[in-house]
């Protein structure tokens, strides 16, 4: 059976290629002007990741490339690609999130929209 | 060589899940949790050894962590890589979600074939670590020549 398969692989002119992905681990915080999310990507140079939003969906992308090194002689990792998408609450403003990537952790600031920010209401004396 | 250095790491990996064990104990202070790694074994940082013909080369997922922040010592035959990755709630910040974790670690390695740990090299990039230690003379890849006669 699978000598059969192989063989029905090798004849196909293309071959689909399945890559694995990992979630990245995040951590997520909040103060009054902004969201802030942490990634772990490690093995993502910035030419490799994308931050996509569709309105409200934000969805991270790494590829992680493996570089030929030498012949592999014990492992506890393999290069995955890295996917997470995210529904962001309401209120985010889209055209002004900021990513920055540094030592394999990604930062993105989710600026709240000016409206929403908490406000300071005087009382005036009638 | 392979069942060498599996061998040795797992008489490792008994260390290691002290470590691990004390990791958590101060995680379980910092963060409250550590959830379990995705990669295969669990350690931190998970570690890739390779035989690069000249060298032997370790790659090692650091995110997060800089030159600066790891230690790597050399003692005979045995090479430790050693940090901390703090976890701190930026301030000012509420927290949403914590995934990430801090960890202090060290861990241990020996090698299949002799090495020259005077020589070693490291670097990160993009959260990942690479140490590349040159093989003694002894046990570099020769070429044999094969004479006709």
């Amino acid at each position: 059976m699978s000598d059969k398969l192989e063989k029905y692989q090798d004849k196909t002119p293309e071959q689909v290629q399945e890559r694995a992905y990992l979630a990245p681990r995040v951590d997520i915080y909040e103060n009054e002007s902004e969201l802030l999310l942490l990634a772990d990507v490690p093995g993502v140079s910035k030419q490799s990741l994308t931050v996509h939003l569709d309105k409200e969906q934000l969805l991270i992308e790494g590829h992680v490339e493996e570089p030929k090194v030498g012949a592999l002689l014990g492992g506890e990792f393999q290069a995955v690609d890295y996917r997470r998408s995210f529904i962001l609450p309401p209120g985010i403003d889209g055209g002004r999130i900021t990513a920055d990537l540094k030592q394999g952790v990604l930062s993105l600031r989710l600026p709240k929209a000016e409206g929403l920010k908490p406000r300071q209401i005087q009382v005036k004396a009638g | 060589m392979l069942t060498r250095w599996s061998e040795l790491d797992r008489a490792f990996s008994v260390m290691d899940e002290l470590q691990r064990r004390m990791n958590r104990l101060f995680d379980e202070v910092d963060s409250g949790r550590w959830a379990g790694s995705s990669f295969v074994g669990g350690a931190w940082p998970p570690v890739n050894l390779y035989d690069a013909g000249d060298d032997l080369v370790i790659r090692a997922m650091v995110p997060g962590l800089t030159e600066k922040e790891l230690e790597i010592t050399g003692n005979q035959e045995v090479l430790t890589l050693s940090g901390e990755r703090k976890l701190e709630v930026p301030e000012g910040y509420s927290v949403h979600r914590q995934e990430r974790g801090g960890v202090r670690f060290s861990r241990s390695f020996t090698f299949p074939c002799k090495v020259n740990l005077e020589k070693t090299k490291a670097a990160v990039k993009d959260g990942v670590l690479t140490i590349t230690l040159p093989k003694a003379p002894e046990a570099k890849p020769r070429q044999i020549t094969v004479k006709a006669e």
